[in-house]
């Protein structure tokens, strides 16, 4: 007849508590680095491009009034940035399709120049991934 | 010291996590095919991915342009008859397909027509009513016969895959992207939106709708996921003549003027770039009567393929959208539309 070992006690300590306790605070600080959501907080960013290279980035909500660009090339456009949003207010460019899209407000649109390779894109938190339109 | 062994491992662990997180991502944009746009992807081999996308959208707007002159199309509206790359052949025998489905609402031979009017161009016109009943007999979709690789056209007829030329390409580039093992993506061929996946926190990707009425706000959006979303509104491109008249880019093929839409715009949501590309521009033809017939139609089929859901903006400030779309569309907060089921 075999007899079973008998089983150290298990009771934990103020050092266990310690670990414990480490580890539940790495998990939250590392859990907050990892998961936040990765665009940017607070508000909206005017980005303006051309051919992929970025001329200026502004938050808007920085301005303390209205700002105005001017971008030449084949064509020149000129840009309204202000604290809710931007707009192109003239442009001699023949399709004045920049011109005719307006004020964009939301974080996700943008407002494309095709002649002059020119894009203005809203960036910021909760915006859309894409724009239908 | 084994507590001290523990706590390591422990933030090793954690460590690990943090990598899988990051896992590779990248995104490209581009000018093509007389348009602006973007291409992200998540995953491993994401940026190899995207150069494949944006080769393959060049390449076929060398095969599909009207403006290049050694394209297929060039080619073929030049000779009025070609041999054409087995791409540019299957996107027309779609588009003829097409055509006669939405009964000409949709047709690639209106070319005639688009030139005529040359909305897009620097130097957009008012044809007079003469040179539209010249032209109007050279549309239809029995003016184009495809076999095998071979196309040809009736006389003086042309095409233009315009509106339907990135719906391919989107179709295209989803291919390409799963062929490259992405499962998450997001790209938009000038407002023909492919999404696959979800957004790097698990949600749907978040798909905003230009306002009709007022373009530089958002009036709705859609959390979609491994589907297209095409819209096509007057809205998006028009000139405005001499007296003040606005004359928007989509010709009615039946009359050769602009469309005179009960809608503002028509976004289709579909698992073919093509159709939803194609319908999208057929549906804002037809106007919101007939739009809605043309769907119950296609669902009374019940041939999945053919399956798609819509979202129609009118005159009225309503949404009306369709069943399938109803867990997925959100008014944007101070939108002024009214959001409106329809049923099958």
């Amino acid at each position: 007849m075999s007899c079973k070992p008998s089983q150290p006690k298990l009771r934990p300590t103020l050092a266990d508590g310690l670990v414990l306790l480490c580890v539940v605070v790495l998990t939250v600080a590392v859990s907050f680095f990892v998961y936040r959501p990765s665009e940017n907080t607070g508000a909206l960013t005017a980005v303006i491009s051309q051919d992929g290279t970025i001329l200026r980035q502004v938050q808007l909500s920085a301005l303390t009034e209205p700002s105005t660009l001017e971008v030449t090339g084949s064509h020149t456009t000129k840009i309204l940035l202000e604290r809710d949003g931007v707009s192109v207010t003239a442009t001699d460019c023949p399709s004045q399709d920049c011109l005719h899209t307006g004020k964009i407000t939301r974080a996700g649109q943008s407002i494309v120049c095709l002649p002059q390779h020119l894009v203005i894109h809203l960036e910021g938190s909760g915006g859309a991934d894409l724009v239908l339109g | 010291m084994r507590r001290l062994t523990c706590l390591l491992l422990s933030a090793l662990l954690l460590f690990c996590c943090t990598g899988c997180q990051r896992e590779e991502s990248a995104s490209l944009e581009l000018f093509a095919m007389d348009t602006y746009m973007t291409l992200s992807a998540r995953g491993e081999g994401a940026q190899d991915a995207l150069t494949a996308v944006s080769r393959e959208i060049n390449r076929l707007e060398q095969l599909l342009s009207r403006t290049l002159p050694d394209s297929d199309v060039s080619r073929l509206n030049l000779q009025g008859a070609a041999q054409l790359n087995t791409d540019t052949a299957v996107l027309l025998q779609q588009a003829v397909a097409l055509s006669r489905q939405t009964e000409g609402a949709f047709d690639v031979t209106i070319a005639p027509l688009v030139n005529a009017w040359a909305i897009t161009s620097d130097t957009p016109r008012v044809p007079s009513p003469q040179e539209i009943a010249q032209l109007l007999p050279l549309v239809g979709s029995d003016h184009i016969t495809v076999t095998g690789s071979t196309a040809q056209l009736d006389e003086r007829c042309a095409i233009d895959l315009g509106g339907i030329g990135k719906g391919y390409a989107s179709d295209r580039a989803a291919q390409l992207l799963k062929e490259h093992g992405i499962e998450h993506a997001a790209i938009s061929l000038g407002g023909n939106v492919y999404v696959a996946g979800t957004r790097s926190d698990g949600t749907p990707w978040q798909v905003g709708l230009q306002d009709p009425a007022n373009t530089g706000s958002i009036a709705l959006r859609l959390a979609l996921s491994d589907r297209f979303a095409v819209t096509s509104g007057g809205y998006q491109r028009y000139f405005t003549a001499e007296d003040g008249t606005v004359y928007q880019h989509i010709l009615d093929p039946k009359t050769g003027y602009p469309a005179q839409s009960d809608l503002l715009s028509v976004t289709i949501v579909s698992r073919s770039g093509t159709a939803a590309d194609a319908y999208s521009t057929a549906l804002y033809v037809m106007g919101q009567q007939e739009a809605i017939l043309f769907w119950k139609g296609l669902m009374a089929d019940g041939d999945p393929e053919n399956d798609f859901d819509m979202i129609l903006i009118n005159n009225q400030r309503q949404a009306l959208y369709t069943p399938g779309l109803a867990e997925q569309v959100t008014l944007e907060k101070e939108s002024s539309y009214v959001l409106q089921a329809l049923t099958a």
